[in-house]
């Protein structure tokens, strides 16, 4: 088709809306917004056109894998140490895709404006596409990686798992209320600022480190989200075009950032720092290039004309960056029994690498990883969860430990709703639950699900153990001559305890209304 | 830095989480099952506490998946099995080749002639207003069947709603595209006159309203019923099938014929989801089976009726090809009784005008 038909038809296809005057529309996602009918095409693509594309980038993808990656033996290849963290990272963002594309379901629905819609539709596909990407990356590596245990049922573990729970808990904001909101956390935040960082930048990691089959998939996946940008861009460009959308705007904007950072930037920073063998940059580079730079300076500075600044509560994440994925990864290194990968021990080299590229580092978590070094081995009998009086308690809004930026300068923060103690991770979480606290007010964390809980009972229960039914999925080490059995944990007598029953609250929530 | 102690046990090489339909899990189950979080058994954390509960609300107070978003009850919703095993790579290879098939005989069909010579009262009548008229009614659909995917109960369904949503978006899209190939090559391409018609005729008033109730119900499981066992057998085959494939193939349009033969195959794809949908919700070891036939049928009486309303008004387009292979009575006849077989091998009754 020439180029004039081209456009020709696709200003015709934007024109297939009508109001209806048999039978009104049903209000299934009520929103707040005032959707203008005409906005300016985020990109043209149609039906015809996107099926060619997307066909393409599948047979280039499938294709590489189950061909000369596999007869190469590449997964085998790749660094342990990086292949095992995949065992959760793909599991969590696998459901970020699976909410995307019901978000989209959503936004088909509440935006009566044909160009929208067309590429929502386009994304929808796309959501399913990574979804299933993925899916085939994690079953991929179940059949070739050198350890399938944690790969064959990862997917399991999602309900359970302190850490993938904190990730559904930030994609569900994708699409669990008004639909703008759902863009906003979804489209703006998440695509924009956090896709490149995960998406590219993650990859070189996976690529320095021997691993060719996350680029091969992650690559084609972060080829669709530049449209998923200008789908996020066209509509926050259509709602920012209402001066009376603004207050709700720049409120919903504020609290989608703040969801996607707390959760994005302590998993992502944790796993681009702490699973590279080859190293390279870190993530706090990374995030500042992607995140810092192109989306806060340039992307949403774009938008100040319109009246949308910069999210309330951004000079503070800028401030965290430099220390959550370490504290993070503190936590999950010291709670490895309850995960399903296998953990590094840090070395000298990494030592020396983390001193660098955050000064500071070895007063803060170095005596940790020297200690957590010398636990792995179960003869000795020493859980590093043992290093600390307990767990903290987790956040009612983002389910992540109250324990952020670093424990000697925690944000937590416990206070009373609804007869019961709530604990918030930082000010940003609480501001959330202030805003609309009946949509967490009920919700349990990981910990008052399993308070009380014996250690090796959570890990039979949950079905943390290889095929033998003895040794456990996760180990301290990457060592197999001596591994972890459900017998060393028994042994230990380690008890799940929920700290939030004992702490004091500091008063009620200020609710704002 | 690793050892080579084997474990004393093998570990499986694939999924385990999945219960396979058959004796092997298939690529379509690994990539599709237990995709949607389920808070009622999968991921139910067993714990101290004996509840089922989201992290975050929706605005109104109700989980992000409400169990009365359909008024059909089921156990499982994940055991649910797509027949044709569809899902991103395979669907959209699909449709790349439909579309392909699509763009290739129109390239034809305008670079020998073809187009050129087509009656233009067969381009005014049918193409212009009767099929792009019919646009309106698939990108209803499609604006139907997006909320429908997000609020299925489980990710087997939901893909089976997307992938349906987005087959109606390519039917509506495609009278497009064929129109603006067709205007190069012949004189008297109103590309206006499907929304005119569409918005006033009296023709298309029933299809409208129709349209408008599609995209007002909100039950995703009425959707599926009504639309692949009521709508696509009966209405969009006399709209389509009949007005426009079998008129095209004697009106020597080959490329319309091509572009339905296309939907034709994702209707039949859609109808046997839809069986088997049905089969597992009325199934005797389905607790709630009784009361689903119930629904089931209320769903398929409260339909019929309307769709066969709008059927029914399209009789006059039947009069307008300048050469007519089939009638009305034989289109309504036939579709009425398909659409009747369909729904009794079903174990339903048929409507009483579906079967008069």
């Amino acid at each position: 088709m020439k180029n004039a038909d081209f456009i020709k038809a696709h200003d015709r296809v934007k024109d297939f809306d009508w109001s209806p005057s048999y039978t009104p529309p049903s209000a299934r996602y009520p929103t707040q917004y005032k959707i203008p009918v005409k906005t300016r095409d985020p990109f043209r693509h149609l039906v015809r056109d996107y099926c060619s594309m997307e066909r393409d980038k599948d047979d280039r993808q499938y294709g590489a894998m189950s061909d000369v990656m596999a007869r190469a033996k590449m997964p085998a290849k790749a660094s342990e140490r990086w292949t095992e963290v995949l065992k959760i990272v793909l599991p969590v963002t696998t459901y970020a895709e699976y909410a995307a594309m019901k978000c989209t379901g959503q936004l088909v629905d509440a935006v009566d404006n044909a160009e929208l819609c067309q590429g929502y539709l386009a994304q929808m596909i796309d959501e399913v596409r990574h979804v299933n990407q993925e899916a085939h990356l994690v079953r991929y590596l179940a059949k070739h990686a050198p350890d399938p245990e944690g790969f064959t049922q990862g997917f399991k573990m999602r309900g359970t798992n302190f850490i993938t729970r904190a990730g559904r808990a930030a994609f569900d904001a994708f699409f669990a209320g008004d639909p703008i909101e759902g863009a906003l956390n979804l489209q703006v935040v998440a695509e924009t600022a956090y896709t490149n960082p995960i998406f590219v930048t993650l990859t070189e990691v996976a690529a320095a480190n021997g691993d060719q089959a996350t680029p091969t998939t992650f690559l084609s996946v972060q080829s669709d989200e530049a449209r998923h940008m200008a789908n996020g861009y066209a509509t926050l460009a259509a709602i920012a075009s209402v001066p009376d959308n603004l207050p709700r705007l720049q409120r919903d904007f504020d609290t989608a950032f703040w969801r996607q950072h707390t959760f994005l930037d302590t998993f992502v920073s944790g796993v681009y720092d702490y699973f590279q063998e080859e190293r390279g940059g870190s993530y706090l580079e990374a995030w500042t290039e992607w995140v810092g730079n192109d989306w806060g300076g340039s992307y949403i500075q774009r938008l100040e004309p319109f009246g949308v600044n910069l999210p309330r509560g951004w000079a503070e994440a800028t401030d965290r960056i430099k220390w959550l994925g370490h504290t993070a990864m503190m936590l999950f290194a010291a709670s490895w029994p309850m995960q399903f990968i296998r953990f590094d021990p840090l070395t000298a080299r990494d030592f020396e690498w983390f001193e660098k590229k955050y000064p500071g580092w070895y007063g803060h978590y170095g005596k940790f990883w020297e200690a957590f070094a010398t636990m792995t081995d179960p003869a000795d009998g020493k859980l590093a969860l043992s290093m600390f009086d307990g767990m903290p308690p987790l956040c009612r809004v983002c389910h992540l430990p109250c324990v952020f930026p670093r424990p000697d300068i925690s944000t937590m923060r416990v206070k009373d709703h609804g007869g019961r103690k709530h604990a918030f991770c930082s000010e940003g979480c609480e501001y959330a639950f202030r805003l609309e606290s009946h949509r967490y007010a009920m919700n349990h964390t990981w910990l008052e699900h399993y308070d009380g809980y014996d250690l090796a009972t959570y890990i039979e229960e949950c079905g943390l153990l290889r095929a033998d039914g003895k040794t456990l999925i996760a180990q301290p080490s990457l060592r197999r001559d001596k591994m972890w059995t459900l017998a060393d944990i028994r042994a230990q007598h380690y008890e799940i305890r929920d700290p939030l029953r004992n702490l004091p609250s500091q008063g009620p929530v200020g609710l704002i209304q | 830095m690793t050892g080579t102690a084997p474990q004393a046990t093998k570990p499986a090489r694939d999924f385990t989480f999945i219960t396979p339909s058959l004796r092997r899990l298939t690529e379509y189950e690994a990539l599709t099952v237990h995709q949607q979080p389920d808070a009622l058994n999968f991921d139910r954390p067993r714990g101290n506490l004996n509840v089922t509960e989201w992290c975050l609300l929706r605005p109104d107070g109700s989980p992000l998946w409400r169990p009365d978003s359909t008024r059909l009850r089921h156990p499982d919703w994940f055991a649910f099995r797509d027949p044709a095993q569809q899902w991103q790579r395979t669907y959209v290879r699909h449709q790349e080749q439909q579309e392909t098939s699509i763009a290739r005989a129109t390239e034809d069909a305008a670079l020998d002639g073809n187009l050129a010579e087509l009656d233009p009262r067969w381009i005014d009548r049918l193409l212009c207003t009767h099929y792009r008229a019919w646009s309106f009614f698939d990108y209803a659909i499609f604006r139907a069947l997006a909320p429908a995917q997000r609020e299925a109960l489980s990710d087997t369904l939901g893909n089976v709603l997307c992938f349906q949503c987005f087959d109606h978006l390519r039917h509506a899209q495609g009278v497009i595209l064929y129109l603006v190939e067709l205007e190069n090559c012949a004189a008297g391409v109103d590309d206006g006159a499907g929304k005119a018609a569409w918005l006033t005729s009296a023709i298309y008033q029933p299809a409208r309203r129709l349209a408008e109730q599609i995209m007002a119900t909100d039950d995703w499981g009425e959707l599926l019923i009504g639309l692949n066992l009521v709508v696509g057998p009966l209405l969009q085959q006399m709209a389509t099938s009949d007005l426009v494939r079998r008129n095209a193939l004697q009106n020597n349009d080959a490329v319309a014929s091509c572009m339905v033969m296309t939907a034709e195959r994702d209707r039949r794809r859609n109808l046997a989801a839809t069986q088997a949908f049905v089969r597992m919700v009325t199934d005797s070891t389905c607790s709630d089976s009784a009361i689903n036939r119930i629904t089931i049928q209320a769903w398929l009486d409260e339909w019929t009726p309307r769709v066969m309303a709008a059927a029914r008004a399209l009789s006059p387009v039947f009069e307008a090809p300048p050469v007519r292979a089939i009638e009305f009575s034989d289109s309504y006849r036939a579709a009425a009784a398909a659409t009747a077989k369909i729904v009794t091998d079903l174990g339903f009754r048929a409507s009483a005008d579906s079967t008069s």
